[in-house]
């Protein structure tokens, strides 16, 4: 008994399915689609800079930016070293004109002796002695040495100089593809051909005039289709889900219980396939309509052949009946709800 | 009489003069073993920074060894200036004190040069160098 049931549900099942897959409806149809590739996060950052995935403000002249800060650049002969410029190196202006005996009671005799070495106007007195002045670019530290001097802005700390800086605000996110690209919720794509719009990583085609209603991943005729198309999608797929829930509860329990387990499944399923049944039985009347008995007979006792199931005939007439056009559910036969989710979705790709 | 006196004032006043120059020549020697001393001790501290560890665990001792020179250089310019030049002696010892000086200086700013060449220790000690050197002044 459990087996000719069984047989009956896969039968059931089949010709559900049959009859959902011969007949798509013709209020509802599936817009066309293509994908185009995974999106790319942008870099685009049109007149601003980007810097590590950020866009900011460009820096003034002579000014490079490294995050939101701008340092400015080193000048020739200075080593970069991120902060500041090191200096090239300094040389020592030698142990300078001491006073000597006869010199008199000035300093005339040293700066004498000096700028006969190193020119008129060339040496300068540091404490008591009279040194050469460091040549140009370079200023003295301390009293014998010459160190480069830092360019305008800069902090000299000795060895190097410390770069100034400016502030160019916050970076931003980047919102701007490069080569044509279309920037679509934080990504970039590419654009999709003629006649299409893009949702993402689809390309959708448009509407057909027959069929203007825009619904979604379909198109419709009306809003009321769309939204009856819609409503089987959903209802189909929480019967399915009603199934294997109501299963799972029951399969566990043990065998003196089986008999309320069961009623509760059942009644558990009747009241949540009740909705899905109603549409299903209106699509089922017009479905029907071109399907003659004869024809039914022979598919169904194919496809209890194919299925390995031996059906009586009167079985086979009162399904061939129904799928002829007597008031039946068809999806009734298929106790998992498959047969209605196939049918729910079950629609042509939008032409024209 | 009168001349007699005359004759005693001014061997009194040579004296005084020899007294001052006398003192001045001995301050002008103590502020030169100051400055060479404290010269040589900078000189010498940053003689041991060879590398940047070197340099952070001198750079105290060698701030406090450069303000200690700077200070003295000052006071060994100041005794410089209050020798009598048109004194042989103070002249000779003007002559042998600034030679001193620049002697002591050219040790001294070699190692300068030496660390400001090198960054790894110029980094750290260098910016103690960037000082105001000591006001000069016209004699």
């Amino acid at each position: 008994m459990i087996r000719t049931l069984a047989s009956i549900a896969r039968v059931g099942a089949l010709v559900a399915l049959l009859a959902a897959s011969a007949l798509a409806q013709a209020d509802f149809c599936w817009r066309d689609s293509s994908g185009r590739g995974v999106g790319t996060i942008p870099t685009d950052c049109g007149s601003k800079e980007n810097d590590s995935g950020l866009c900011y403000n460009k820096c003034s002249a002579g000014y490079s930016g490294v995050g939101p800060v701008c340092w400015k650049g080193c000048p020739s002969g200075f080593t970069d070293n991120g902060v500041g410029c090191t200096k090239p190196g300094p040389y020592g202006r030698g142990a300078g004109y001491p006073w000597k005996f006869g010199d008199g009671l000035n300093d005339k005799g040293m700066y004498s002796r000096c700028e006969g070495a190193n020119g008129r106007g060339n040496c300068e007195k540091d404490g008591a002695i009279v040194y050469p002045k460091c040549k140009p670019g370079y200023h003295k530290v301390g009293c014998c040495i010459c160190s480069p001097d830092c360019p305008s802005g800069f902090t000299d700390v000795g060895v190097a100089c410390t770069k100034p800086t400016q502030t160019r605000g916050a970076g931003t996110i980047p919102t701007a593809c490069k080569g044509g690209a279309q920037y679509d919720a934080g990504l970039c794509y590419t654009q999709c051909k003629s006649g299409y719009s893009g949702v993402g990583p689809v390309c959708w085609g448009q509407c057909p005039a027959s069929m203007p209603v825009n619904c979604g991943a379909g198109c419709a005729s009306t809003s009321a289709d769309c939204q009856g198309a819609v409503r089987d999608q959903v209802m189909s797929v929480v019967e399915v889900a009603v199934t294997i829930a109501t299963t799972v509860a029951t399969a566990g329990a043990s065998t003196g219980a089986e008999a309320a387990a069961g009623a509760g499944k059942a009644a558990a399923e009747t009241a949540a396939k009740t909705a899905a049944k109603q549409a299903a039985n209106q699509a089922t009347k017009s479905v029907a309509k071109g399907i003659t008995k004869a024809a039914a007979t022979a598919a169904i006792k194919d496809a209890a052949k194919g299925a390995g199931v031996n059906l009586t005939l009167q079985q086979i007439d009162q399904v061939a009946g129904v799928a002829a056009g007597d008031t039946w559910d068809p999806y009734s036969l298929d106790p998992t709800g498959i047969a209605a989710v196939v049918k729910a979705y079950n629609h042509k790709v939008c032409k024209g | 009489m009168a001349k007699n006196h005359a004759k005693i004032g001014a061997v009194v006043l040579g004296l005084l003069l020899g007294f001052v120059a006398t003192a001045a020549m001995a301050d002008v020697n103590s502020a030169l073993r100051a400055y060479q001393s404290s010269t040589t001790a900078a000189t010498q501290v940053m003689a041991g920074m060879t590398d940047a560890n070197t340099a952070k665990a001198g750079a105290q001792q060698l701030q406090g060894a450069m303000a200690q020179q700077r200070a003295a250089e000052q006071s060994l310019h100041a005794e410089l200036l209050k020798l009598n030049l048109n004194d042989k002696n103070n002249a000779s010892l003007m002559e042998s004190a600034t030679a001193e000086m620049a002697k002591a200086n050219e040790q001294f700013s070699a190692q300068q040069v030496r660390i400001l060449s090198n960054p790894a220790i110029g980094e750290v000690v260098g910016k103690l160098f960037v000082q105001q050197a000591p006001p000069t002044k016209a004699r």
